[in-house]
C-alpha cells in the first residue's frame, strides 16, 4: 500500500490535510510536515527525515513556491529502497484521492494516472 | 587544488561573507526581502564551523549539506544542492579542466532545480558563464566575474521575489549573482594558487 507524503509551507495545512486524508484512509501511512522554526517555509532536511521513514513506494504532494524545489532535491538525494513519485496535483485534493485509492489497493501507477487527470 | 586547499578556500568564504553582508543586504533590500546578506553569512559561518575535512568529494558534499540546512529561501538549497552535485565530479586534485566541469554541473543544477534560464537576473547569469570564462582566460579573475554580475543590472527580474519589482528591478545587481561571484572566485583562486 503506497505511503503518502505531504510537504507544506504551513504546519497547519500539513496537519489538517493529513487529518482529512486519514479520516478516509485509516490504514495508509501519511507523512506530513509544514513550516520551519515555528514559521512559514519548507526545508530539505524535514523532507529527507520523512523520506527516511517511508515504508513503501510513496506519492508526494507539495504546495507553493520553493516546496517543489526542496522536494525535488530531497527525492534526488533519497537512497532508500522505495520508489518516490512527486505529484503536481493540488495538495489537498491530490493527497485525498491518493489516500483513498491507496487504501483500496490501487497500484502506484493507477493512482498516478488518476492524479494526472487533475492538474493544478 | 587538493582537499586541504579546497577546505581552506571554503572556510575563507566565511570572512568574505562576513565582510560582504551589508553589501548583499543593500542589494536585496532594493529588489528582494533583504535577507540574502545574513543568509550567506549564516551559511558560510556554518560551513566554517561544521565542515572539517576529508576528500575533495567529502568536503564539497558536507559543504552542500550544511548550506542546505542553514540558509533559508531559494538560494541556500540551490547553492547547497549544487555543491552536493559537484562533489560527484571532483577529482582528488582539482585542476582548471576539472573545475570547468564542476561549474558546468553547478550551472545545470541551478537551471534544473531553480527552473531558470539566462537573462532572468539571477545567480544563473554568473554561474552559467563562469566555465567559459575559465576556459577562455585560464582563470576566474574577480573583474571578469564581477562584469557578469554587473550585466544583471540592466536585466528585468522574472524569477523569485525580485520579479514583483518588474521594471523597477532594473539598475540593481542581482544579489544572488553577486554572491555567486564570491563563491566562484574562491574556487578559482584555489585552483590558480595550487
Amino acid at each position: 500500500m503506497a505511503d503518502i507524503l505531504i510537504i507544506s509551507h504551513s504546519s497547519q495545512i500539513a496537519e489538517g490535510t493529513k487529518a482529512l486524508v486519514e479520516q478516509m484512509a485509516k490504514d495508509v501511512t501519511i507523512h506530513a510536515s509544514g513550516g520551519v522554526d515555528g514559521g512559514i517555509g519548507t526545508n530539505i532536511d524535514q523532507i529527507s527525515e520523512m523520506l527516511d521513514s517511508i515504508e513503501d513506494d510513496t506519492l508526494c504532494f507539495y504546495d507553493i513556491g520553493s516546496s517543489l524545489m526542496n522536494l525535488e532535491m530531497a527525492v534526488e538525494m533519497y537512497e532508500g529502497p522505495h520508489a518516490v513519485h512527486i505529484s503536481n496535483a493540488p495538495i489537498v485534493e491530490g493527497s485525498f484521492l491518493a489516500g483513498v485509492e491507496s487504501s483500496v489497493g490501487s497500484t502506484v501507477e493507477d493512482i498516478l494516472k488518476k492524479l494526472n487527470e487533475m492538474k493544478k | 587544488m587538493n582537499a586541504d586547499k579546497l577546505l581552506t578556500q571554503l572556510h575563507g568564504l566565511k570572512t568574505v561573507f562576513d565582510d560582504k553582508e551589508s553589501e548583499l543586504t543593500a542589494l536585496d533590500r532594493e529588489i528582494g526581502d533583504g535577507d540574502h546578506g545574513v543568509n550567506m553569512k549564516r551559511g558560510f559561518n556554518a560551513v566554517d564551523d561544521k565542515v572539517a575535512g576529508g576528500s575533495t568529494k567529502e568536503v564539497l558534499k558536507q559543504t552542500g549539506m550544511t548550506l542546505m540546512s542553514s540558509i533559508g529561501g531559494a538560494s541556500g538549497p540551490l547553492y547547497g544542492f549544487s555543491f552536493v552535485k559537484m562533489s560527484d565530479a571532483a577529482n582528488d586534485e582539482i585542476d582548471a579542466d576539472n573545475l570547468a566541469e564542476m561549474l558546468e554541473i553547478f550551472s545545470k543544477t541551478v537551471a534544473d532545480k531553480g527552473k531558470v534560464e539566462g537573462g532572468e537576473k539571477t545567480m544563473y547569469d554568473v554561474i552559467s558563464k563562469s566555465a567559459d570564462v575559465l576556459r577562455e582566460t585560464g582563470g576566474l579573475k574577480m573583474e571578469d566575474l564581477q562584469q557578469l554580475a554587473e550585466d544583471t543590472k540592466d536585466m528585468i527580474a522574472t524569477k523569485g521575489r525580485a520579479a514583483y519589482f518588474k521594471e523597477k528591478s532594473k539598475g540593481t545587481i542581482d544579489p544572488g549573482a553577486q554572491s555567486a561571484v564570491y563563491i566562484i572566485h574562491a574556487l578559482g583562486e584555489g585552483v590558480n594558487n595550487g
